[in-house]
C-alpha cells in the first residue's frame, strides 16, 4: 500500500480527520447526522448504511455516522428514529421487517406508513427457494411432488416475520405442509440446511451463493413474479411449479421520523441517489449483495413502503397468521 | 509440504510494513479493549470498521482479528488485579486470579496466563493452518440434538465452579438460566419478563450483568473494609514476578488441556470464548488431585482458563473462512468488513483467496507473539495497579465499569442493570453465593432452551433423538458419568476399583465361612 | 458449611444456656442469610406462576412457559435446602455498608443518567464526587483531583481513541 494511505488511514484512526467545510447558515446538514441501523453490525443493512454514509459524507461536508441499535427485529433502532426530532439529523434505514412486523408481533406499535418519512429507497432483492442437493431434489416440481407426499415432514428454516409469512405463502400456493423452524438469524438457518438438519429454505441470494457455487446448495427458482435481473437465467418459482407464488421482497431504504421538511427530504434524496450512481456503490450493492439498486423520489418510495405493507397485510390474512 | 509453503506466501503478505503496523495496532487496541471492563472486541472493531474501508483487504482483516484476539490477552488483567473481569470469558479467571494476587502474585499470574493465551492460540492456529476445511465440515455434522448435549454436559461439569455449597452454586446456575429467560422467545415470539421495557425484548445484557456482579458488589464489599488499600507486592521486579519452577510444572498439562478444549469449542458455531473458559475450569477441578486448591490460587484455574478462552477465539475462524459460517457475533462483523471489501466468504474462501487466508494465519502468528513481547513487559506496569490508594482506585473502577457498560449499546437501561445486579450480588456474595455460576447459566441457559426445542420439534416430539446420534449418546453418557460418579466413589469409600471388589470378595468368603 | 455449624453448636450452647435466647439469636443473626434462601424461592414461584400464564404446551411442542415452570419449581426445591443450610451457617462478619451502598448505587446511576443528556465529562465528575461520598471522610481534594483526571483520560481513551459516539459536553 502506498504510503500516503497508510498515513491517512493511521490519521483516521487517531481521530484527526479532515475538518468539515464550512456550511452556510440554514443550510441543511450544518451538523453531524446519525444513521440508525436497527439491526447487526455487519449485516447487510449495516454495510449499506455506512456505504451510504460514506457518500453522503463527500457530499455534504457534514459526518454521516452510522449508530448500530439492534434489539427486537428491529423495532429498538426503527423506534428510536420515529421518536427523534424529525430534524434531518436522525435517521434509520428501514427494510421489509418494519412492514411485515406489525401483522407478526403484537407488541410492534410503529404504524411503517404513518410513523416514518421514507426518504429514499436504495436497494431490493427477491427471496429464492434452496434445497441441500443431498434430498435429491432439483426442481421446484420435485419439490412439491415431495412435500405433497411427505405432509409436514419438510423442515424449513425461519427466522423472521417475513421469512415466516413467505413460507405459510408457499403453503397455500403450493398446496402442502411443512414444518417452520426458528433459528435466530438466517446464518444459522443456512447453516442448518447445510448440515440437513433443515430440508429448505427461502433466503435472498447473498447469503447462500457461494454454497451454490460449491455446489452445496441447490436453487429451486425465485419466488418473485419478475425476473430477477442480476440471476436472469434463474427460474421463477411461479413457471416451474408453483403458479403464482409471490413471498416478499428484501428491501433497503433511508427513512425519518414522521414530519420532516420537504426540502431536507429533497436534498437527502438527490444525495442518496447520487450516492446510488456510484460504481463503488452500485458494485458493491449488485457484486457483492446481489441486491438490485432500487433509485426513487421520496413520493414513489413513500409508495412502494405503503404497498409492501399492504402486500402483508393480504399476505397475513392468505396466510392466516395473527400477530401474537 | 505445502502448507508450508503457503504459509512462508502468507508470511509475505503479513510481515510487510503496513501488515505489522497493522497487526500491531489491532492487537494493542485489543489488549486494550479487553483490559477496560464492558467494552469489548465486538464494539470496538464496529466502531473501526469504517476506518477499514482504505485499507487493502488483507490488511483491514489482519487488524480487525487483532482486536478480536487481543482481547483475549488484556481481559485477563482486571481479573487478576482487581476481580472485575474485562470480559465476560475472563470471569473464572477472578477465582484463582485474584487470590493469587492478593497472596503477592499477581506478577506470576499475568505472567503464567500471558504464556498460556499464547499456548491456547497457537495451538488453534496450528489446527486452522493444517485442517481448516476437514475441521469446518465437522462443524457441519453437529446437529440441535448434539448441540443439547453438549451444553447439558458443561452445565452439570460447570456445577463444580462454585467454591461454597455446592447448592448455591446449583442456585446460582438455575437463576442465572432464569435470567437468561428474559427476552422474546424465538420459538413462539412470545415475550418473557420483559415488563414491557423495549431494551429487554432482546434479553438482558450480559455485560451489564457480568459487571453489575462481579465489578460493582466486589467494589461494593471492599469499600468499607478498613484492611484495604494495602495490596502486598513485595517487589516490581521482573524478575521476581517469574513463575517459579513449580508453578510452571503444574501448569503445564492444564495449559495443553485447555488449549485443546478451546479450540475444540471455538470450532462449534454459537459456542464462544465464554464457554471454553468456564469447561476448562470445571475440567482442571474436577480431575485434580486436590479440588479444595481451587478458588484459593491455584494456578491450573488461570492458566487452562486462558489458553482456553484463547483457543477458542482463533479457532472461531475455522468455520467462518473454512465454511464462511460465522461462529459469532464478531465473525460475523468481521464477514461484513470482507464482503465490503468484494471478498464473499464461504466454502471456496480458501481456495479462491490463498493470499488473504495465508496472510491472516502468518498474522495471527506474528500478532500472538506480539503480544506476549508487548505484555510480559508490561506486566510490572499493571501490577502498580495494585499500588494505587482504594479511595482513588475505585471511583476509578467505578468509571471505567460505567463508560463500559454503557458503551455497548449506548443504553443507559444497561448501567442500571448493572447497578442491581451490584447491589444484588453485594448481598449473595455476602451470603456465601459466587457470580460466576450465574454468568455460565445466563449463557447455556437460553442455548439449552433454543436447542432442546428444536431438537423436541425436529423429532417430532421424540426424546429418543438424544441418544439416537452417536456424538449426542457419547455426551450424554458423560453427563450421567459426571452426576453418577461422586456417589459412585462415595460408595467406594475412597478405595481403588481393585481394592473395592478385593473388599467385596473378602466380604463374601467372611459371610460364607459363617 | 455444614463442619462450621460443628464449630458454632459448642460455642452457642456455652454462650447462654436459656434456650429461647440462644436460639433466638442464631436466628437473628442469619436473618440475612434466610431472607436470600427465602427471596430465591420466591424467585421460584414467581417463574411458575408466569410460566403457567405464558402457556406450557406439551412435551412434543413445548410452550414458551415450559422452562419458566420447570425451572420455578427447581428453584423452590433449592429454596428449601437453602433455608436449612441457612439456618445452620455462621453469619457474615462484616456489617452492611449501607453508606457506600447509597453512594456507589446514585454516582453510576446519575452517571447513567447524565452521560446521554450532558455528555460524558459532566457525567465523568458526577461519578467521581458522588462516590467519594461513600467514604466516612472523604476529601475533596483527591475527589477533585481523580475527577479532573479521570476525565481527562475517559475523553482520550474513549472518545478520541476509540471514537465511541458519546458527546463530551452537550447542554
Amino acid at each position: 500500500m502506498r504510503p500516503m494511505k497508510t498515513l491517512a488511514v493511521l490519521a483516521a484512526i487517531l481521530g484527526l480527520t479532515a475538518p468539515a467545510q464550512r456550511a452556510s447558515a440554514d443550510d441543511y446538514p450544518t451538523k453531524p447526522v446519525e444513521i440508525v441501523v436497527p439491526f447487526a453490525a455487519g449485516a447487510a443493512t449495516d454495510l449499506l448504511a455506512r456505504l451510504i454514509a460514506e457518500e453522503l459524507q463527500g457530499q455534504f461536508g457534514q459526518p454521516f455516522v452510522v449508530v448500530v441499535k439492534p434489539g427486537a427485529g428491529g423495532q429498538i433502532g426503527t423506534e428510536y428514529v420515529a421518536e427523534a426530532a424529525p430534524d434531518g439529523y436522525t435517521l434509520a434505514i428501514s427494510t421489509v421487517a418494519l412492514t411485515s412486523s406489525p401483522f407478526v408481533s403484537a407488541t410492534f406499535k410503529l404504524h411503517p406508513v404513518n410513523d416514518l418519512t421514507h426518504i429514499a429507497s436504495i436497494a431490493a432483492g427477491p427471496n429464492l427457494l434452496l434445497v441441500n442437493p443431498q434430498s435429491g431434489i432439483s426442481t421446484a416440481a420435485e419439490f412439491v411432488a415431495f412435500a405433497k407426499e411427505h405432509p409436514g415432514e419438510v423442515n424449513i428454516g425461519s427466522w423472521a416475520p417475513s421469512v415466516e409469512m413467505n413460507i405459510r405463502l408457499l403453503e397455500k400456493a403450493a398446496d402442502i405442509k411443512v414444518t417452520p423452524i426458528p433459528y435466530q438469524g438466517g446464518s444459522a438457518a443456512i447453516t442448518a440446511l447445510l448440515s440437513n438438519e433443515t430440508q429448505a429454505i427461502l433466503s435472498t441470494y447473498q447469503g447462500v451463493r457461494e454454497h451454490i457455487q460449491a455446489g452445496s446448495l441447490t436453487p429451486l427458482g425465485v419466488g418473485n413474479l419478475t425476473t430477477y435481473q442480476l440471476l436472469p437465467d434463474m427460474p421463477l418459482l411461479t413457471d416451474v411449479g408453483i403458479p403464482g407464488y409471490k413471498a416478499s421482497v428484501t428491501w433497503f431504504g433511508v427513512s425519518g421520523p414522521a414530519g420532516m421538511p420537504r426540502d431536507v427530504v429533497d436534498k437527502l434524496n438527490a444525495g442518496i441517489n447520487k450516492a446510488l450512481e456510484q460504481p463503488k456503490v452500485v458494485e458493491f450493492i449488485n457484486g457483492s449483495l446481489y441486491y438490485e439498486v432500487l433509485s426513487s423520489d421520496p413520493e414513489t418510495f413513500q409508495k412502494y413502503v405503503s404497498d409492501d405493507y399492504e402486500w402483508f397485510a393480504e399476505a397475513s390474512k392468505l396466510a392466516g397468521i395473527e400477530p401474537k | 509440504m505445502d502448507v508450508l509453503a503457503n504459509l512462508g506466501m502468507g508470511f509475505k503478505v503479513a510481515a510487510s510494513i503496513d501488515g505489522l503496523l497493522f497487526c500491531f495496532i489491532g492487537v494493542t487496541v485489543g489488549t486494550l479493549v479487553g483490559a477496560l471492563p464492558g467494552l469489548g472486541a465486538l464494539v470496538t472493531i464496529t466502531m473501526l470498521l469504517p476506518v477499514t474501508f482504505y485499507l487493502d483487504p488483507v490488511i483491514a482483516l489482519i487488524m480487525l482479528a487483532g482486536i478480536f484476539y487481543g482481547a483475549q490477552y488484556g481481559n485477563s488483567i482486571t481479573s487478576i488485579l482487581l476481580n472485575i473481569p474485562g470480559t465476560p470469558s475472563s470471569a473464572v479467571t477472578c477465582l484463582d486470579g485474584y487470590p493469587m494476587a492478593k497472596a503477592g502474585r499477581a506478577g506470576q499470574a499475568l505472567f503464567l496466563t500471558a504464556a498460556a493465551s499464547f499456548v491456547g492460540g497457537s495451538l488453534a492456529i496450528l489446527l486452522l493452518m493444517w485442517f481448516a476445511p476437514r475441521l469446518a465440515s465437522f462443524a457441519m455434522h453437529f446437529s440441535s440434538a448434539d448441540f443439547f448435549s453438549v451444553i447439558l454436559l458443561a452445565l452439570v461439569a460447570a456445577s463444580t465452579l462454585s467454591t461454597g455449597s455446592p447448592l448455591k452454586g446449583l442456585t446460582m446456575v438455575a437463576i442465572g438460566v432464569a435470567l437468561g429467560l428474559v427476552g422474546t422467545d424465538i420459538n413462539s415470539g412470545v415475550e418473557r419478563f420483559t415488563f414491557g421495557i423495549l431494551q429487554f425484548k432482546e434479553g438482558l445484557s450480559l455485560v451489564a450483568v457480568a459487571m453489575g456482579l462481579f465489578g460493582i458488589a466486589e467494589i461494593l464489599t471492599n469499600i468499607g473494609n478498613a484492611a484495604q488499600g494495602t495490596l502486598i507486592q513485595k517487589s516490581f521486579t521482573l524478575r521476581s514476578m517469574l513463575p517459579t519452577r513449580d508453578d510452571v510444572r503444574l501448569s503445564t498439562m492444564p495449559t495443553l488441556r485447555g488449549s485443546a478444549l478451546g479450540s475444540w469449542i471455538g470450532i462449534l458455531p454459537g459456542a464462544g470464548p465464554s464457554i471454553a473458559s468456564f469447561m476448562a475450569y470445571a475440567v482442571e477441578k474436577k480431575i485434580a488431585k486436590d479440588p479444595s486448591r481451587f478458588g484459593k490460587g491455584a494456578v491450573e484455574g488461570i492458566t487452562a482458563p486462558e489458553a482456553s478462552n484463547n483457543a477458542a477465539v482463533q479457532a472461531a475462524f475455522i468455520p467462518t473462512l473454512g465454511l464462511g459460517i460465522p461462529g459469532d457475533a464478531v465473525m460475523a462483523v468481521l464477514m461484513g468488513a470482507m464482503l465490503i471489501h468484494g471478498i464473499t466468504p464461504g466454502p471456496q474462501f480458501i481456495s479462491s483467496n490463498p493470499e488473504m487466508f495465508w496472510g491472516l494465519i502468518a498474522s495471527f502468528w506474528i500478532g500472538n507473539v506480539m503480544l506476549l513481547i508487548i505484555n510480559i513487559p508490561l506486566i510490572n506496569v499493571w501490577t502498580r495497579i495494585l499500588s494505587i490508594p482504594y479511595h482513588i482506585l475505585y471511583p476509578a473502577m467505578l468509571f471505567f465499569i460505567a463508560i463500559g457498560v454503557y458503551s455497548i449499546n449506548n443504553s443507559p437501561t444497561d448501567v442500571v442493570v448493572a447497578i442491581v445486579f451490584g447491589v444484588w450480588g453485594y448481598f449473595m456474595i455476602r451470603y456465601g453465593y459466587s457470580g460466576a455460576p450465574l454468568l455460565l447459566g445466563m449463557i447455556m441457559g437460553p442455548m439449552l432452551e433454543e436447542y432442546l426445542r428444536r431438537s423436541l420439534l425436529l423429532s417430532r416430539g421424540s426424546f429418543w433423538t438424544f441418544v439416537d446420534r452417536p456424538m449426542s449418546a457419547t455426551f450424554i453418557g458423560l453427563t450421567a458419568l459426571i452426576l453418577v460418579w461422586p456417589l459412585f466413589r462415595r460408595a467406594m469409600g475412597g478405595r481403588t476399583l481393585a481394592e473395592y471388589f478385593q473388599d467385596a470378595v473378602r466380604k463374601l468368603l467372611r459371610s460364607r465361612a459363617t | 458449611m455444614g463442619r462450621s455449624s460443628d464449630a458454632g453448636g459448642p460455642i452457642r450452647s456455652q454462650a447462654g444456656d436459656l434456650p429461647g435466647r440462644t436460639g433466638g439469636r442464631a436466628f437473628s443473626r442469619n436473618a440475612g442469610e434466610i431472607c436470600a434462601a427465602v427471596s430465591v424461592g420466591l424467585l421460584g414461584l414467581y417463574l411458575v406462576t408466569k410460566g403457567i400464564e405464558y402457556s406450557v404446551g406439551t412435551f412434543r411442542q413445548m410452550g414458551p412457559g415450559f422452562y419458566p415452570l420447570a425451572l420455578g419449581l427447581i428453584l423452590v426445591a433449592f429454596s428449601a435446602g437453602l433455608c436449612v443450610e441457612g439456618a445452620r451457617a455462621e453469619a457474615p462478619a462484616e456489617p452492611i455498608n449501607w453508606r457506600p451502598l447509597l453512594f456507589v448505587v446514585a454516582s453510576v446511576g446519575v452517571f447513567a443518567l447524565v452521560a446521554p443528556r450532558f455528555g460524558l465529562i459532566p457525567a465523568t465528575v458526577a461519578l467521581v464526587l458522588l462516590s467519594a461520598l461513600s467514604e466516612r471522610s472523604p476529601s475533596p481534594g483527591v475527589a477533585i483531583g481523580t475527577a479532573i483526571g479521570l476525565s481527562v483520560a475517559g475523553y482520550l481513551i474513549f472518545l478520541y481513541f476509540l471514537k465511541l459516539p458519546i458527546a463530551a459536553f452537550r447542554w
